[in-house]
């Protein structure tokens, strides 16, 4: 189930033949066995969960549908279920720790037996569509689907595991009525995401990941302010480079197969605030929180003290989401601490601006790039909270950034630093390196022209693979894969 | 990273043609970069492919990897410990690589001057110096050869002052001794002993590397038979493919040449390359760790020479050498206590003994005549203290 693999892009090159192959109709049964054997794969077992989640979903939006009196009613009781899916097979054994661990202060050694289940690959993700499925049924801004398509929506392989986190809305219309032709560009565009996907979770994100263990693995009382700062920066670095490239491959690999898959990143790493990061990040996550956690909690009136308190419950729920363990629940709610205070900062400014006054021209460059160096530190700092084993850890490494004193000495070797700040200028210069490429594109007139910047493409692409192929060393996981 | 939108659409724009000039120049990438690499890091040519150094049966270097370690031997032995001084030479002029597993290393020194009457002609001399020496790493190594048998009578531990402020690391390489389930059982009981007595933080670092073979097992439970297949696929493109069979000669070549080139940038000067702060925590832990070290030697029988590495004179400090001496200091008051001898060799090679290390200084090797002089400083000290009489030599 790994996109960087070489059993992977041979299982993709086969289904993605099986597709062309076969008429447009028919494409949803090869996509569906696809799917099934891709999950079945890696633990065979689950299939069964995946599969039976699905059901449950889909029956339970006929259920809702079938008493519209009770709409609200049935439909929490579907919630409800999947809910429950998720805290047993992915919170259960945290909350038994937690349990043991404040009964062993009462002297009860081992209170309760803390279960060790396998977590199912990608129920994070799985489920939360499944849940904004039943909501859009609740709301009546859904329909209910075929069985069989929905199954697909639920397991379509290059999105089951890790997202994007897709809508109903965005994806079945998809499969119920698929393009009749599949385009040379769609096949192009897919390889070139595919191959920039391998390359930033090959090359890089693999790349700087044993300094960043290294780092997180010596005691956090052995490291300065400067260290745990580059240990910060380094390891955003490293998730977004895994993350955004798993995203890149598993759009690329739906694209060759003709399904189109939102988004999920838009330089992050040049927001200007945490809303802004917010919406560059994990952006198929963020508008999930926002529209089905952010919103509901605000309620009608949003009133600074609403926002505020939105913010807070929806990013530690969001924090959670991500794993088990005291470090996400205080990775959330820094977040959430971040937004909220964003938005204490500028309320007033917003609500004093009246409605229907025309845009003024916006901050200046200077403004914009400190807000950006602002945001970044914080976000960084964040990750050390996210990377963190322990509540222990991750409060002491922050703490030690944040004292000067602690700046006194470095522990983390000049390589490592060096390769941080080589990766991190070089995100900050992806936009304007991808706006010039675009004027670029848009600029050829004639057939060479465009023939020049197609050598040009194909170059990259075999460039990127050739490195994939040298530096793919051993089998190592996606981190989202692990949520 | 950017993405070049280059599909826009054009009146000429023939998506046929477009696919087929992409997917061609892709592959003819490709296949030129696999013809070029099997060119940089073909099979080594056949005499070099032939060359391996004959050592005598009574010098072993012993390799990195636990599951090698040979059999004990009956008699009497010689060990070797320290950093990268005592098993590699440095390059004779500006440009010259590192040269490793020559011939004329410290431990051949040794050897050879006590077969011609130095010191005790019969005994088995071992290097365990591989992959460098970090005191927790080495603590690792010397308890699995202790556990495994081996029992040296005479030792020679040589200290680099970075070795012992710098990180407390523990490479892969080493780490794997921990697969070996006794010997990852019976080490904490070993550094519990109230006459080794390791300090809790020691012990701890021990069970966090048993926790480590745990994880791994569960992993290895959790393997499924598309992992399997994968990893057979895997060794196949290996095997038919230079850039994926010899990716780690090319992935060596890569990072050579681009820190040489980032660091031309960086830093003109070619004396320092980097600079490293001590870190009070590691410090602590390093010292900690070679007390048990020489403690656990001793316990099992071993006479044992600390040495303080022959240092260049001519360069600036890599390490933040304020605590130096302090150190120093410290363990040559320890040393009645803990019943070593504490050598200074810091001066022994002059400044004009040492190569270069690619376009750098090297200021870790000294060339053959300075592991001559070094070998025969040892043996002197040891003759002086007598060490040999207990091994009956000479």
């Amino acid at each position: 189930v790994r996109f960087n693999s070489p059993i992977y892009l041979a299982f993709l090159s086969l289904v993605m033949l099986a597709v062309w192959l076969t008429p447009a109709r028919a494409r949803r049964w090869v996509l569906l066995g696809a799917s099934y054997v891709f999950y079945a794969s890696w633990h065979w077992p689950y299939l069964g969960l995946l599969v039976g989640s699905a059901a449950l979903n889909h029956w339970g939006a006929k259920w809702i549908v079938a008493g519209p009196a009770n709409r609200k009613w049935r439909g929490g009781w579907v919630l409800a279920a999947n809910v429950l899916l998720l805290a047993v097979f992915k919170y259960l054994s945290w909350m038994c720790e937690n349990v043991n661990a404040v009964a062993s202060l009462f002297g009860f050694e081992q209170w309760v037996s803390v279960p060790r289940w396998v977590l199912p690959l990608g129920i994070s993700f799985y489920v939360f569509e499944a849940i904004s499925y039943t909501v859009d049924i609740i709301r009546k801004r859904e329909r209910i689907h075929s069985f069989w398509d929905f199954q697909l929506f639920i397991a379509l392989f290059p999105k089951l595991i890790a997202g994007p986190i897709m809508r109903a809305k965005e994806l079945l219309p998809q499969i119920e009525n698929p393009a009749k032709r599949l385009s040379s560009t769609s096949f192009l565009d897919g390889l070139w995401l595919i191959a920039a996907g391998l390359f930033l979770k090959v090359v890089l994100a693999d790349g700087i990941a044993p300094s960043v263990d290294q780092a997180f693995a010596r005691p956090y009382e052995s490291v300065g302010a400067t260290d745990v700062w580059l240990m910060a920066v380094a390891f955003g670095l490293q998730i977004y480079f895994d993350f955004s490239s798993y995203s890149r491959m598993a759009i690329g690999s739906a694209r060759l197969c003709g399904i189109e898959l939102v988004d999920n990143f838009n330089y992050p790493y040049t927001a200007t605030s945490p809303v802004d990061f917010w919406n560059r990040w994990h952006m198929s996550l963020s508008r999930w929180i926002r529209d089905y956690l952010f919103f509901p909690l605000l309620g009608k009136k949003a009133t600074l003290g609403a926002m505020c308190r939105a913010a807070l419950i929806s990013m530690t729920l969001c924090g959670i989401w991500h794993g088990a363990g005291w470090p996400f629940l205080l990775w959330g709610l820094y977040h959430g601490v971040l937004i909220a205070g964003y938005h204490v900062l500028t309320y007033r400014q917003r609500t004093a601006a009246p409605s229907g006054a025309p845009p003024d021209a916006g901050p200046r460059a200077g403004t914009q790039l400190i807000a950006m160096l602002v945001t970044f530190g914080l976000v960084s700092l964040g990750w050390a909270l996210f990377r963190s084993a322990s509540t222990a850890q991750a409060l002491g490494l922050v703490s030690r950034a944040l004292m000067p004193w602690e700046f006194r000495y470095r522990a983390l070797s000049g390589t490592f630093y060096m390769h941080a700040a080589v990766l991190t200028l070089a995100v900050w210069a992806a936009p304007l390196a991808a706006a010039a490429v675009r004027r670029v594109a848009q600029s050829y007139d004639s057939l060479a022209a465009a023939a020049t910047s197609w050598v040009v493409q194909g170059g990259m692409i075999g460039a990127m693979l050739v490195l994939c192929l040298i530096y793919l060393r051993g089998q190592t996981a996606f981190i989202y894969f692990q949520f | 990273m950017a993405d070049p939108e280059i599909a826009e659409s054009k009146p000429f724009d023939s998506g046929s043609a477009r696919l087929i000039v992409v997917l061609g120049t892709a592959i003819l990438v490709l296949v030129l970069a696999e013809w070029a690499s099997s060119r940089l890091v073909g099979e080594p040519a056949a005499a070099e492919a032939t060359r391996v150094i004959q050592r005598p049966d009574n010098v072993t270097i012993l390799l990195k990897d636990p599951a090698k370690l040979p059999p004990p031997k009956a008699g009497r032995s010689v060990w070797l410990l320290g950093n990268s001084h005592t098993y590699a030479l440095p390059g004779m002029k500006q440009g010259d690589p590192l040269r490793t597993d020559e011939e004329g290393i410290l431990l051949d020194e040794l050897a050879s001057r006590c077969a011609a009457g130095a010191g005790p002609a019969h005994a088995d001399f071992y290097l365990l110096s591989y992959p460098n020496f970090l005191p927790f790493e080495m603590l690792t190594r010397v308890g699995h050869l202790l556990y495994h048998e081996h029992r040296p009578n005479v030792v020679f531990l040589g200290l680099t002052w970075r070795n012992i402020a710098r990180d407390s690391q523990l490479r892969h390489e080493v780490y794997t001794a921990y697969r070996d389930q006794g010997f990852a059982d019976a080490f904490p009981a070993m550094l519990a002993d109230p006459k080794i007595d390791a300090g809790d933080e020691i012990i701890e670092q021990v069970r966090n590397q048993q926790r480590r073979v745990a994880r791994e097992h569960e992993l290895e439970r959790l393997r499924s038979d598309s992992d399997r297949l994968d990893e057979a696929l895997t060794h196949w493109a290996e095997e038919h493919l230079t850039l994926m069979g010899k990716s780690a000669e090319l992935r060596a070549t890569i990072f050579r040449v681009l820190t040489d080139r980032v660091q031309r940038l960086w830093d003109d000067r070619t004396t320092v390359k980097y600079s490293y702060d001590l870190v009070e925590a590691d410090y602590a832990f390093n010292v900690a760790c070679l007390r048990t070290l020489v403690r656990l030697l001793r316990q099992n029988g071993a006479t044992v020479f600390c040495y303080f590495a022959p240092e260049r004179s001519d360069l600036p400090p890599l390490m933040d050498p304020r605590r130096q001496e302090e150190f120093i200091a410290t363990f040559h008051r320890e040393a009645g206590e803990l019943g070593i001898t504490i050598l200074d060799a810091r001066g022994v090679v002059p400044n004009e003994f040492w190569g270069w290390v690619g376009d750098s200084p090297d200021r870790s090797h000294f060339t053959e005549p300075g592991h001559q002089r070094l070998a025969q400083f040892l043996l002197e000290q040891a003759a002086r203290q007598a060490a040999w009489k207990e091994l009956s030599e000479p």
